[in-house]
């Protein structure tokens, strides 16, 4: 069966601190999910969903987003410098056309509000996130023996969220499984806690 | 964090005066507020939309029916509030042993940087009018062809403009080339205000108000608006400026030397100033610590809806 993720989701720190969290610049074309490992794109800095590759310097994570990409035509676009107002639409919904006005555009009522930014949760090794659990493509039930050992993480068939995955270790592990969720009761597809291991994180704070 | 090694002349009395810049510098006088229309606001942004009303009403021939014409929806402009924050820490033993209270006035330079901020960024939506400030038409604030909503209709409508125009459909409000602020610059730019029209190429009331210049147009401002004769030349001729009643701001937060605009009063010009929260200053103590943190912070956003009533040249 298909596995259908639950969006991984901050639930604690070890510190008692908030969970870090930044809003950096969204990547062109970006679509992903809340939920969703993503990093930094080195040739300018944007936001993207992560590549699923464990390792090396082109692949870290940076955390985990917990708001939705929002599609943008260029990367950071509308997003405001320093010292300047907001320089973008404020939206990235529009509707329609404006009579004789073709660069005018026309803003849903109530559509979200966008700077050009996505916020994302820094997979810090304070932050202790919540992720489903699976073992290649399969849902499985996390036991105790899982906690103490780390995984990889793959991206699920159903809803293109992510999923703690029991079949990645060695080089393909990110996490590092700290202890089990026990708002799940025990199941395969139950969640387990964990944090990103450090080699690779970017950011760390 | 501010600590006591950083700040020993505190710890002991005997210091005569102590030039704080933040109090004993006096901070400029507000001046986004005379020209930006200030407004509050109660949500995480604000839209405005545009709407043209109808066109020239034509003659009915006799026993014709009558023709009927539709008001245009525009775009929208939204207003994203930012929030700007600013925040220091003091040791709890560095605000016990400070002699001279000063820490404590830490909240008082905050909100002097927090005026800084209100300034600057409410400023630079004239300073980036020409490059990243876009109204509501989807355009430059300042630009040599804005679209009208009424497209060439409104362009051949419009009485007289067909020598202030650049493209049929469009109305500028920046001069093409940018020209210097000059008493032929400020001509053009009165000139283009009294041919000002809507969206539908109805002449508009509308005039320049101010001229917004930078410190170093100052002296230049003054030969212009304020001499009787006609400025730089040795003919007796008036000074045909004077009957306008134009004034001029400097605003020194313009970012540009050679850079000036032209603005109409607050209810015939669209830029706008959004009080979203004001600012406001918070602290709490550390418990393990004890050290003070003070945290001020504001929200607010700022731009320009439309075009109308505003002018910009970038120097040349």
């Amino acid at each position: 069966m298909a596995i259908s993720a639950i969006p991984i989701q901050p639930v604690k720190t070890l510190s008692g601190n908030q969970w870090a969290s930044r809003r950096i610049i969204e990547e062109a074309t970006q679509t992903f999910k809340i939920g969703t490992p993503v990093q930094i794109t080195l040739a300018d800095g944007g936001i993207k969903a992560w590549d699923g590759t464990a390792g090396g310097a082109t692949h870290l994570i940076a955390g985990i987003s917990y708001e939705a990409a929002s599609n943008l035509a260029s990367t950071g676009l509308g997003a405001p410098a320093p010292n300047q107002p907001v320089t973008g639409l404020g939206s990235a919904l529009t509707f329609g056309s404006v009579p004789n006005e073709p660069s005018a555009k026309n803003i849903p009522h109530g559509a979200p509000f966008n700077d050009g930014r996505v916020g994302v949760i820094i997979a810090a090794a304070d932050t202790i996130f919540s992720a489903t659990f699976g073992n290649a493509g399969n849902l499985a039930t996390p036991l105790n023996t899982d906690v103490g050992l780390q995984y990889g993480l793959t991206v699920d068939t159903g809803g293109n969220f992510w999923y703690v995955d029991k079949s990645k270790t060695g080089a393909s592990a990110v996490l590092l499984v700290t202890g089990l969720d026990l708002r799940d009761p025990s199941a395969a597809g139950a969640r387990v806690l964990f944090q990103f291991i450090a080699a690779d994180a970017s950011l760390i704070g | 964090m501010m600590v006591r090694g950083a700040f020993a002349q505190a710890l002991a009395p005997g210091v005569h005066h102590w030039f704080l810049h933040f109090l004993d510098l006096q901070m400029r006088k507000e001046e986004y507020s005379t020209v930006f229309n200030v407004e509050t606001s109660s949500q995480a942004f604000e839209d405005e939309v545009e709407l043209a009303g109808t066109g020239v009403m034509p003659e009915k021939p006799e026993a014709d029916s009558t023709i009927y014409d539709d008001m245009i929806q525009g775009g929208t402009r939204r207003y994203v509030h930012l929030t700007y924050a600013l925040g220091s820490r003091a040791s709890w033993e560095l605000i016990e042993d400070d002699q001279y209270g000063i820490i404590k006035q830490v909240p008082k330079s905050h909100v002097r940087s927090a005026q800084f901020a209100r300034e600057i960024v409410t400023w630079n939506v004239l300073n980036l009018g020409f490059s990243t400030i876009n109204t509501i038409d989807g355009v430059t604030l300042f630009n040599t062809q804005h679209p009208l909503l009424g497209g060439t209709a409104a362009t051949n409508t419009a009485p007289g403009i067909a020598n202030v125009i650049f493209a049929s459909g469009t109305y500028p409000n920046r001069p093409s080339p940018d020209v210097d602020l000059s008493f032929t610059g400020v001509q053009l730019m009165i000139n283009q205000f009294e041919r000002m029209p809507d969206s539908q190429g109805l002449p508009i009331r509308v005039k320049p108000h101010c001229i917004l210049i930078p410190p170093e147009l100052k002296f230049i401002a003054r030969e212009i608006l304020g001499s009787p004769g006609k400025p730089y030349t040795t003919d007796n001729e008036l000074n045909a400026l004077l009957g306008e009643d134009l004034k001029f701001q400097v605003v020194h937060y313009f970012t540009s030397q050679s850079a000036w605009f032209g603005v109409a009063d607050k209810e015939n010009h669209q830029l706008k100033f959004f009080e979203r929260h004001p600012i406001d200053t918070d602290y709490d103590d550390d418990f393990d610590t004890r050290s003070t943190k003070v945290i001020t912070m504001q929200r607010f956003s700022a731009g320009a809806t439309s075009w109308i009533g505003t002018w910009g040249s970038n120097g040349p």
